[in-house]
């Protein structure tokens, strides 16, 4: 029942709506813009580089802003050491991460010479 | 669950081996930060090789000081657990990772970024460590995405290789799959028990309330999670990388991922099954020994009937590999509550010990065959015998032990096997497991006679030009001693074994 409901609805609306083809129904929709070029275009590799070390800040503002939040009472409570030590070995190793990635070129920005027609603006 | 006097104070330096090697994992990132563009090669084999050869010392220490015995040491309110069960599956992980550290010097000689390589391996041993201790569904989880993930990039880590990159991208996507299964069963199990922490689970399934209720929801849920550990252990139906991977990887990354993860997918699936899930409890809703006694038959069937037909030698040991994944599962297929389950599950968990040496070594002398760059089917092995007789010994100790002759532990861990299966009143499941050993010796034996009995081709040329590789050489001979020291001396291991067996068998209410 759940899925004959919006088959007989497309169903319906099939018949009875008149057809009119025009060029701007078939074009991709952009949000409004004019759509250059088609879909199959190689992004630059960096791309996905700086997504994956905005992952590593990402993940860190999760974990911070509940830990600081019930830092003074966590201090209080079981001492400094306790509140503070794991939380800065954690940084510590996304550090570094950070570190390595960054001797290892992550953040370098190179442009591609094999993709014609992208600027990596 | 803690015990009233720790063992080990504080509670957490029990993750001693987890620690060490993580901390090593960062030294050798901190290495390659300093100068990325020069690697020295021997400092870094040398560090990751000391780093994981420590981890096991530590593990062992703690094995034979009694860290984790009884119910083990509790961590971080139930989480993980240290118990002897984790201890020696530990042992087992750091084991065969220092081997493959040690092999590794001479096989990646002249790839780049080697550092990567080395921390990768690092961070999966940590992985499967944590994995080993691991309590609860969400340390579970994390664990085994901190062992996969990196799997991934070992396995596709020949970037310009071709075979490499398409196993690295199957075993991807298949352990994507794998993954997103395993984690809709957790979801599906925490949906009906409200928690993640395994005792937890058993208490709440224990009224016999819930299971009337909801009962079809938690079976559904624990087969997606017998298809999670089916993905990391290469059994059916989640075997199909397997062959893949196993065949496109460089080989120590092939030796590494057969033996210690395979090890770890069992690890998770003997503590989940008989701490979460007790057959007692659950065995009218879900009957998982009834999956694991199907699963494992299936499993030792296909992957020595697939073996048989193999031409390459390192697809022959991959499926080799699927065939004694079906063997191991037998230590969840006997536990009917007949006979005596700590024998079961000890017997599956010394057979891992002995098979994470003696498979390790088959794959890293194929590794040496790939270096003398002698080919990769068997009548490329023909007379290797006449160049190399020391490490063709080695591979017939290897060989042999696997198929369970009694030159290696392989013989008294399968026989420790096949006898608890038989005094647990599966007696067929036992039958059907010889039968396929006596299947794979015939497979074993190829290899046996190519290197012993016929003429060679001619290509053993790379032996003379490219001589002996110290690191792999000495690897596979350290394997080789263990697999024949652990038939005299596996009475060591086995007690140990099935007093850890005894209590995770005996967590369960």
């Amino acid at each position: 029942m759940g899925v004959a409901i919006p088959l007989t609805m497309i169903a319906a609306s099939a018949l009875i709506r008149p057809s009119v083809p025009e060029q701007g129904k078939r074009a991709v929709y952009e949000s409004g813009e004019v759509p250059t070029g088609n879909t199959r275009i190689r992004f630059n590799i960096q791309y996905y580089m700086v997504a994956l070390l905005f992952v590593v800040f990402d993940i860190e503002t999760v974990l911070i802003f509940p830990w600081t939040v019930i830092y003074r009472d966590a201090v209080t409570q079981f001492g400094l050491a306790r509140a503070l030590l794991p939380m800065l070995g954690f940084i510590g190793v996304l550090v570094v991460g950070l570190a390595w990635a960054w001797r290892n070129g992550a953040v370098r920005w190179v442009r591609s010479e094999h993709v014609p027609g992208q600027t990596a603006d | 669950m803690m015990p009233l006097q720790a063992p080990i104070s504080p509670d957490w330096l029990a993750l001693t081996p987890a620690i060490v090697l993580g901390v090593f994992a960062m030294v050798l990132f901190l290495l390659d930060s300093i100068d990325p563009d020069e690697s020295n090669d021997g400092l870094l084999a040398g560090v990751a090789t000391v780093g994981t050869a420590s981890a096991m010392v530590v593990a062992g220490v703690f094995l034979l000081s009694g860290v984790g015995a009884g119910e083990g040491v509790s961590v971080f309110n139930g989480q993980l657990v240290v118990d002897g069960m984790a201890l020696f599956f530990t042992f087992i992980f750091t084991s065969v990772a220092a081997l493959i550290c040690l092999a590794s010097i001479e096989y990646l000689a002249g790839t780049d970024d080697i550092a990567g390589y080395y921390s990768l391996v690092v961070l999966a041993t940590t992985g499967m460590t944590v994995m080993a201790a691991a309590n609860s569904l969400a340390t579970v989880f994390v664990s085994l995405e901190l062992l996969s993930l990196p799997s991934y990039g070992l396995v596709a880590y020949l970037k310009n290789d071709r075979g490499s990159v398409e196993a690295g991208m199957k075993y991807f996507l298949i352990g994507a799959l794998s993954s997103a299964v395993f984690a809709y069963g957790i979801s599906l199990v925490y949906g009906v028990t409200g928690s993640l922490l395994l005792p937890d689970i058993a208490s709440a399934l224990a009224g016999g309330e819930t299971l009337a209720n909801l009962g079809g929801l938690l079976g559904v849920g624990v087969l997606m999670l017998v298809g999670g550990f089916a993905f990391k252990t290469a059994s059916v139906p989640f075997h199909f990388w397997a062959p893949e991977a196993y065949e496109g990887a460089p080989a120590p990354v092939s030796a590494f991922l057969s033996s210690a993860s395979k090890a770890a997918g069992f690890v998770i699936a003997f503590r989940v099954f008989t701490v979460a899930f007790p057959i007692e409890t659950v065995a009218g809703t879900i009957d998982w020994v009834l999956a694991f006694q199907i699963l494992a038959v299936v499993t030792m069937t296909l992957g020595n009937f697939a073996a048989a037909t193999q031409e390459n030698v390192k697809r022959m040991l991959a499926y080799s590999s699927v065939g004694h994944a079906g063997y191991v599962l037998i230590g969840l297929a006997a536990l009917t509550g007949q006979g005596s389950g700590e024998i079961v599950l000890g017997a599956g968990m010394i057979h891992l010990l002995v098979y994470g040496f003696m498979n390790t070594g088959a794959f890293l002398f194929v590794a040496m065959a790939e270096y003398w760059e002698v080919g990769r089917t068997f009548e490329d092995y023909n007379g290797l015998a006449t160049k190399a007789p020391v490490a063709c010994v080695a591979m017939t100790v290897f060989m042999f032990s696997l198929a369970g002759l009694p030159i290696g532990g392989g013989f008294l861990s399968k026989y420790y096997l096949f006898a608890g299966a038989v005094g647990a009143g599966v007696w067929w499941l036992a039958g059907v497991a010889a039968i396929n050993s006596a299947l794979s010796l015939f497979y074993y034996s190829r290899v046996v006679k190519a290197m012993w009995l016929e003429e060679p081709n001619g290509n053993l040329g790379g032996i003379d030009t490219r001589g002996y590789p110290t690191g792999l050489y000495s690897a596979v001979m350290i394997a080789a001693v263990a697999t024949v020291l652990l038939l005299p001396a596996l009475g060591v291991f086995s007690d140990v074994a099935f007093e850890a067996a005894n209590a995770v068998l005996r967590l369960g209410p």
